[in-house]
């Protein structure tokens, strides 16, 4: 059976952006177009991209590739129609922070004491799990809308009461109000002690967050803390928050 | 060895004469065009309408022109 189908090729090669102007006795209704982009002399990494112009200088379209080329590599491309976009993956790129202080810090008998961090990491990742105060190195948002966090502490050695506590006092949404607590007496287990949360945070309203020391042993003792936070969005979208 | 790739077109894209068809390679964030890029290997698979006074369509003599011509 006869068609009006035809297959033009285009010949010789040339820098991109290239182009030909469809000849002035017709037109063409194209169902397949093809090129190859030798891309070794690439000034950096590139997108196909096939642009139609109309004969009045105006752009009707642009259809690049949905990846991208490497600055050296190559490619060939198809265009036709019936090529749908591959679904959005979800963004799950997890985040972690690290908040530490050397030399311990001393925490008074019988007061609930914020433990305040000198060192941390993550500090240049403005989507880390865990903000801070600058001013006093003390944890005071979690940004990332599910956070697990691990609390270590290690005390002077010793048989006395201690807790460390991991605490939201606004949390989000409210159900998530919670306040984390370990509590031993006795050498040596209690002389190391250890929690973990799982705390939810809003980039938009973060909230605060404290990590409290106590113990009860009638005179001060050096506590030594770590805080290692694992951000994770649950929700695709930037940061994961709103999806 | 040149990587596969596949780009969507409109199913019922019309080229009339006088368009320009272009192949660009471009920054995939700014949308400018990146330089030292080489295309070659065209061809068009289409259905011929609207034929002119000629009764044929042109096809032969098809060049790749380097930058845009528009």
């Amino acid at each position: 059976m006869a068609t009006d189908d035809q297959q033009v090729l285009v010949t010789g090669a040339a820098s991109a952006p290239a182009s030909f102007r469809i000849p002035g006795n017709g037109q063409i209704q194209p169902k397949a177009v093809f090129a190859s982009y030798d891309g070794t002399g690439a000034a950096g990494d590139f997108v196909p991209a096939l642009k139609i112009i109309s004969d009045g200088g105006e752009t009707v379209g642009i259809y690049p590739t949905e990846s991208p080329v490497v600055a050296g590599a190559s490619a060939d491309v198809s265009w036709f129609p019936g090529v749908k976009p591959q679904a959005a993956a979800p963004l799950l790129e997890s985040r972690v922070g690290m908040f530490w202080r050397t030399g311990g810090q001393t925490i008074h008998t019988g007061a609930v004491t914020e433990y305040v961090f000198q060192q941390q990491q993550g500090q240049a990742d403005p989507n880390g799990p865990l903000g801070f105060s600058l001013a006093t190195f003390t944890i005071t948002v979690v940004r990332n809308f599910r956070v697990y966090v691990d609390f270590l502490v290690q005390w002077q050695a010793g048989n006395y009461d201690r807790y460390i506590e991991i605490a939201q006092p606004v949390g989000f949404p409210p159900q998530d109000l919670f306040t984390w607590r370990a509590r031993e007496a006795v050498s040596p287990d209690g002389d190391v002690q250890h929690i973990g949360a799982v705390l939810a945070g809003n980039p938009s309203a973060p909230a605060a967050l404290t990590f409290n020391l106590f113990q009860a042993s009638g005179s001060d003792k050096t506590a030594t803390g770590y805080v290692l936070a694992y951000g994770w969005p649950e929700i695709a979208g930037q940061n994961g928050w709103p999806g | 060895m040149a990587q596969p790739l596949e780009a969507p077109m409109p199913p019922d894209l019309d080229l009339p004469d006088g368009y320009v068809v272009v192949w660009a390679a471009i920054d995939a964030t700014s949308g400018a065009d990146v330089a030292g890029v080489v295309v070659s290997g065209v061809s068009l698979f289409g259905r011929v309408i609207g034929l002119g006074a000629s009764d044929t369509f042109a096809l032969g003599a098809w060049f790749l022109v380097p930058g845009p011509e528009f």
